[in-house]
């Protein structure tokens, strides 16, 4: 499961979300993840909860290990090797 | 108490370390940032648990940021200290905000710390919070750009702290811990904090010394030297040299030294209470033994004491006194008298001086005994040592705490002491071992006696079973004498007395001799003048006769002729 942490509706946020959804394109990504986005402005336990620093973060719960990666995933190598896919 | 109200009492808040708050002319600066920097293990965190603490005692609220830290470990020392953490953790009055970053995240883009801001603000908020402590900022390595500044956010979180009028402290590491560290705390001292303490710590003689220096405070003065402070399982011990004592009350008092002779050459009562004496002398010249008689003295007027050995155990020192006539155990066990053997070099300096300052503290005892403190000259830096002794001794004047000290000397030239701690003392007595034809002699010399007129006598004593005995002066003839050879030489004097009243006896019968003599001589002279006279007066008449007879015959003579 990923869960996409933001922070209201400022250009990084759309920008990770669109950077999200085209990695979302690939069949083997597809078939491993699922993903949901969280606005820590209208739900900021969640924030809380889940040890966020910073905005846009991506949090990747499931399969272990737990792995954050920041910023508006514009880097994918970092984003790949962050979510463990060759 | 909420945020208004506490920005109204005061322009300082406690820091919730007495020591610390005199050093700052009350405590921290009052809705202000306040930046406390050192290296690893300095005692940063500890130092601002107190801060919050104080707060929590008072009925404020605080937010605890941690960026190092697990937030139980934190809330469990607080628990440590003896303060209820966890109560205040589970009521909502102490919330701690974990922005503890985690080593395996990956930075995949731009990013902004908004969840920061909105975390800390929202913790503060529901707490109504007005106290905020944010720990080790500088492990946040995602909240510095990589020009080396702090990112804007964290401006936007100082300018929000300072807005909303919170009082805070900000601890950091120095540039030596990490880059981050040296830009964030430049960045803080430049611009925010109304106040910079900076703490270190050294080791020497493989014990730890922790040292506080405040670097700035914005508004007021502030004590400028380096305090060392210790800490412990029960927190931070700082004993600043402070001003308070220049008002401390003289006491006109007065408590028994437990020697007659000693409280006459005192001036008749022995020393001020709240005084503070030394006892110098060489190993073996009796110091132990006169703290000791003051002591008992002072207990059997049912005052309590505290007896610190730093060298003799407490069987040792019972053993040792009971034998020269101090009995000290029913003291010990009726709990009036609290011996405590510590090693010098079983803690630091500070600790020390903590450990000292809070059993006296608990225990209101009237009486110390310290015995000796040139046991700790080995300790440290003589500067540091003669620091510590000095506050030490300011602490214990101010407790109003009658203290005796002794104080070893090594080698017997001229009454110097060692540490140089005298010059602080009110009362200085030597004790000198004087050897002389074969026997050791015990003398004693009060060298200084502040505030009383003080003997400048030079006294012998002996240690007896039944305690000290101060022997009667003896004013002889050219130098001092004692022991075997004051008795010889008092019967040469008496000698010599006896042999001079002789003469004195011989001079005065020559006198009257020589007075007779001269009467004898002057009758003499007497019947000589008037034998003289009388035979010149019979000479005078025998020529008259002469005379008197011629003019008879002559007178014949003209008659017949007629």
């Amino acid at each position: 499961m990923l869960t996409l942490y933001v922070a209201g509706r400022t250009p990084l946020s759309g920008r990770a979300i669109g950077n999200l959804g085209r990695l979302f394109e690939r069949s083997d990504v597809r078939s491993r993840f699922d993903w949901e986005v969280v606005d820590i402005l209208e739900h900021p336990d969640a924030a809380e909860k889940a040890r966020i620093l910073v905005t846009p973060t991506l949090v990747k719960a499931t399969p272990p290990p737990r792995c954050l990666i920041f910023g508006d995933l514009s880097e994918t190598e970092s984003l790949l090797s962050g979510l463990g896919i060759p | 108490m909420n945020r208004s109200e506490v920005a109204r009492s005061s322009s300082k808040l406690s820091s919730g370390i007495v020591g610390l708050d005199s050093i700052l002319m009350g405590g921290y600066p009052a809705r202000r940032a306040s930046l406390i920097m050192g290296e690893t293990g300095s005692g940063k965190t500890t130092l601002s648990l107190f801060f919050l603490i104080s707060g929590l005692q008072a009925g404020e609220s605080v937010v605890l940021v941690t960026c190092s830290e697990p937030p139980e470990h934190l809330i469990d020392y607080i628990d440590g200290y003896g303060f209820p953490g966890t109560e205040w953790a589970e009521d909502g009055r102490l919330r701690v905000v974990d922005l503890r970053p985690n080593p395996g995240d990956i930075v995949a883009g731009a990013y902004e710390l908004t969840p920061i801001l909105l975390r800390v603000e929202g913790a503060v908020k529901m707490s109504g919070a007005t106290r905020l402590v944010v720990d080790m900022l500088e492990n946040l390595d995602i909240a510095f750009q990589d020009s080396g500044r702090p990112r804007k956010e964290l401006q936007q979180l100082f300018d929000w702290v300072t807005e909303i009028g919170l009082t805070a402290i900000m601890n950091c590491g120095t540039p030596q811990v990490s880059r981050n560290a040296g830009i964030l705390a430049e960045y803080l001292a430049e611009y925010y904090a109304g106040c910079v303490i900076k703490l270190s710590q050294r080791v020497e003689n493989r014990l730890m010394t922790r040292v506080l220096r405040v670097v700035k405070l914005r508004g007021g003065g502030h004590g400028t030297d380096e305090y060392p402070f210790s800490m412990d399982a029960r927190g931070v011990g700082i004993l600043p040299v402070s001003d308070v004592l220049l008002n401390a009350e003289a006491s006109t008092e007065r408590i028994s030294t437990g020697l007659a002779e000693l409280d006459e050459m005192l001036g008749g009562e022995g020393y001020y209470a709240g005084s503070i004496t030394m006892i110098s002398g060489q190993a073996g010249s009796g110091k132990s033994t006169f703290a000791a008689q003051f002591c008992k003295a002072a207990l059997n007027t049912g005052r309590r004491a505290l007896f610190v050995s730093f060298e003799e155990s407490r069987t040792e020192i019972l053993r040792n006194m009971e034998p020269v006539g101090i009995d000290l155990a029913p003291h010990l066990a009726d709990g009036s008298l609290d011996i405590f053997p510590i090693r010098p070099t079983e803690v630091g300096l500070e600790s020390h001086l903590l450990n000292l300052a809070r059993r006296i503290d608990e225990n209101n005892h009237e009486i110390v005994v310290l015995d000796p403190v040139s046991a700790f000259i080995d300790m440290g830096q003589p500067m540091e040592v003669k620091m510590m002794l000095l506050r030490l001794i300011d602490f214990l004047k101010l407790r109003g705490a009658t203290t005796v000290m002794t104080e070893l000397i090594k080698v017997q030239v001229n009454p110097v002491d060692e540490i140089a701690v005298s010059s602080l003392t009110n009362m200085w007595i030597q004790l000198r071992s004087v050897e002389s034809n074969g026997e050791f002699n015990r003398l004693l010399y009060i060298l200084k006696s502040r505030g009383l007129p003080g003997s400048n006598q030079v006294r012998e004593f002996r240690i007896t079973s039944q305690g000290i005995v101060i022997e009667d002066m003896y004013i002889g003839t050219g130098s001092m004498v004692f022991g075997a050879e004051r008795a010889a030489r008092m019967a040469i004097e008496e000698e010599e007395t006896k042999t001079r009243d002789a003469t004195l006896q011989r001079v005065r019968e020559a006198l009257d001799i020589e007075q007779k003599a001269f009467e004898a001589r002057q009758k003499e002279i007497d019947a000589e003048h008037i034998g003289r006279m009388k035979e010149l007066e019979s000479e005078i008449r025998a020529i008259e006769r002469r005379i008197a007879t011629d003019q008879e015959a002559r007178a014949d003579v003209r008659r017949s002729r007629k």
